[in-house]
């Protein structure tokens, strides 16, 4: 069976209903209006991103469903990112948080996540000044605001 | 789509962020920008962020420091006051003030520093204002049932009052002494197990230098170092769902060692069933078990997914038990200074 999306520049896509259930909000959406091949529209995903996305969910149609992991401890989180997904986010930076804001409203967790801990490995090495740069954060703290913070906060830095 | 789902809590936060950020942003709208001005995809973000790299993000601007602030204390491992389990001897610690502020975030608490070697001279200070909230009245105020996470040295005065307040709470649990003393013995048994006993949602235990006689069926991480033989064993006994269990002996005086035969006896009975089911970790030191005790060992555990060994005398017989477990699902295999280099072997099983 197969299922129509509509992105938000008006392109039809044409998946299977596996592949499309991998994101919540759609499974949630067939559920609620049942048997019909009337296409479900996306306002909020252009076909660029759309394409990606089905791209992700194609490669992991087949994964077991994702069981909410308590991860309390810090030692058992990881920012691995499996291979297939590291090649796939190897987009610019726009279409990387695309795929973010994407993944957020679709409700793809497995697909949030790897997002997530892209976004994670390039904060990893940066300075804050770096990071407003990356990211066009603009600085709203005073020179001794930031001062402070900094100075309340070495100990951090330190573990 | 932002609110609809979200807590009262988080609504707030993310409206105090957007405020913020809004205000902050350049006119250029990009992804990135539109984004990471949504706090519940900051939020998601931050777990993966470990603590020097969070202080760093706090720093970036207001929206950051007040998402990220939280998250920054969720963990806290107070520095030890000796270079043990290869910490460093002389980190900084935040001000005493701070710490009270931000107390009620703290979720996961380690404090490896022994009050009797410690000369820190703000360390009373701290253990009255974060370790015993019974003492604090406004802002600070921790609650109940706040820690998922506590490792401890056993001797800190406090320790009791933190297992009591976070009895229903804590999911892992470190007790390590620097000494086990007849006191220590005496209250461990006699005041300790109880508390334990009845923490309902312990998943891991791992005691160091420090034995308790029983405890909560619920462990499925079971780490004991440095503690006589029997004693790991009839704790093993007691928690009879372990999933995953360290049993460290080291250079000590005798009888302190891994009590083979016994332990092989015991998993062959009937009764111990959901004893050898659960067990799919083991990671053994141990100086004298032999060969042939260990190949009955592995024997014995059908289950087991990972084995480590270091010191063992892991040899082909234990070798071939292990290969002749392999479709059972033996899939990794470590031994360390071991009579048999495997290691390399074994890698792909």
């Amino acid at each position: 069976m197969t299922v129509i999306l509509v992105s938000s520049d008006n392109q039809d896509f044409k998946v299977d209903k596996e592949v499309a259930e991998r994101s919540i909000l759609i499974k949630n959406m067939l559920e609620d209006v049942g048997e019909s091949d009337s296409p479900i529209p996306l306002p909020n995903v252009t076909s660029a991103v759309l394409t990606k996305v089905i791209e992700y969910c194609e490669h992991h149609r087949n994964d077991p469903v994702q069981v909410p992991e308590e991860t309390d401890d810090p030692r058992k989180r990881s920012n691995d990112i499996e291979e297939w997904d590291m090649k796939f986010m190897q987009v610019d930076q726009e279409m990387l948080f695309e795929i973010i804001l994407a993944a957020n409203y679709l409700d793809i967790k497995p697909l949030l996540d790897v997002g997530c801990k892209t976004v994670a490995n390039i904060i990893k090495g940066k300075t804050p000044e770096e990071i407003r740069k990356a990211f066009n954060i603009v600085n709203d703290f005073t020179p001794e605001e930031e001062a402070q913070i900094k100075k309340e906060n070495e100990w951090a830095e330190d573990r | 789509m932002q609110a609809s789902s979200s807590p009262a809590a988080l609504q707030q936060q993310q409206q105090h962020a957007t405020d913020t950020v809004s205000t902050t942003t350049t006119t250029k709208t990009t992804s990135a920008t539109k984004a990471l001005q949504m706090p519940e995809l900051l939020l998601q973000i931050g777990p993966h962020l470990t603590v020097p790299i969070l202080a760093r993000c706090i720093r970036v601007c207001k929206a950051w420091h007040h998402l990220f602030e939280p998250l920054l204390w969720q963990t806290f491992e107070f520095p030890a006051a000796e270079p043990i389990f290869g910490a460093s001897p002389t980190r900084l610690q935040p001000n005493p003030d701070q710490v009270r502020r931000m107390a009620s975030r703290i979720q996961r608490l380690m404090f490896y520093k022994d009050p009797k070697t410690s000369r820190s001279p703000s360390f009373e200070y701290l253990i009255t204002e974060l370790l015993l909230p019974d003492n604090n009245d406004d802002e600070g105020t921790r609650s109940q049932d706040q820690l998922t996470r506590l490792d401890v040295f056993f001797t800190i005065p406090a320790v009791d009052t933190l297992l009591r307040q976070n009895q229903r709470s804590l999911r892992r649990l470190g007790i390590t002494s620097n000494m086990y003393t007849p006191e220590v013995a005496y209250l461990a048994r006699e005041v300790l197990t109880e508390r334990i006993l009845g923490m309902d949602r312990l998943e891991e235990l791992s005691l160091m230098r420090f034995h308790i006689p029983q405890g909560p069926q619920g462990v499925a991480f079971l780490e004991t170092f440095l503690v006589e033989g029997q004693e790991q064993m009839n704790l093993w006994k007691a928690c009879t769902h372990v999933e995953d269990l360290t049993w460290v002996w080291t250079r000590q005086p005798s009888g302190l060692d891994f009590p083979i035969t016994e332990v092989c006896e015991h998993l062959a009975r009937p009764s111990s069933l959901s004893m050898v089911q659960s067990l799919a970790r083991l990671e053994l030191n141990t100086k004298t078990v032999t060969d042939k005790e260990f190949s009955r060992l592995l024997e014995l555990l059908p289950n087991l997914q990972r084995v480590a060994v270091n010191g063992t005398r892991f040899g082909p017989l234990a070798l071939a038990t292990l290969l002749g477990n392999a479709h059972r699902q033996s899939r990794f295999m470590l031994a360390r200074r071991s009579r048999y280099r495997i290691a390399h072997g074994c890698a792909q099983i």
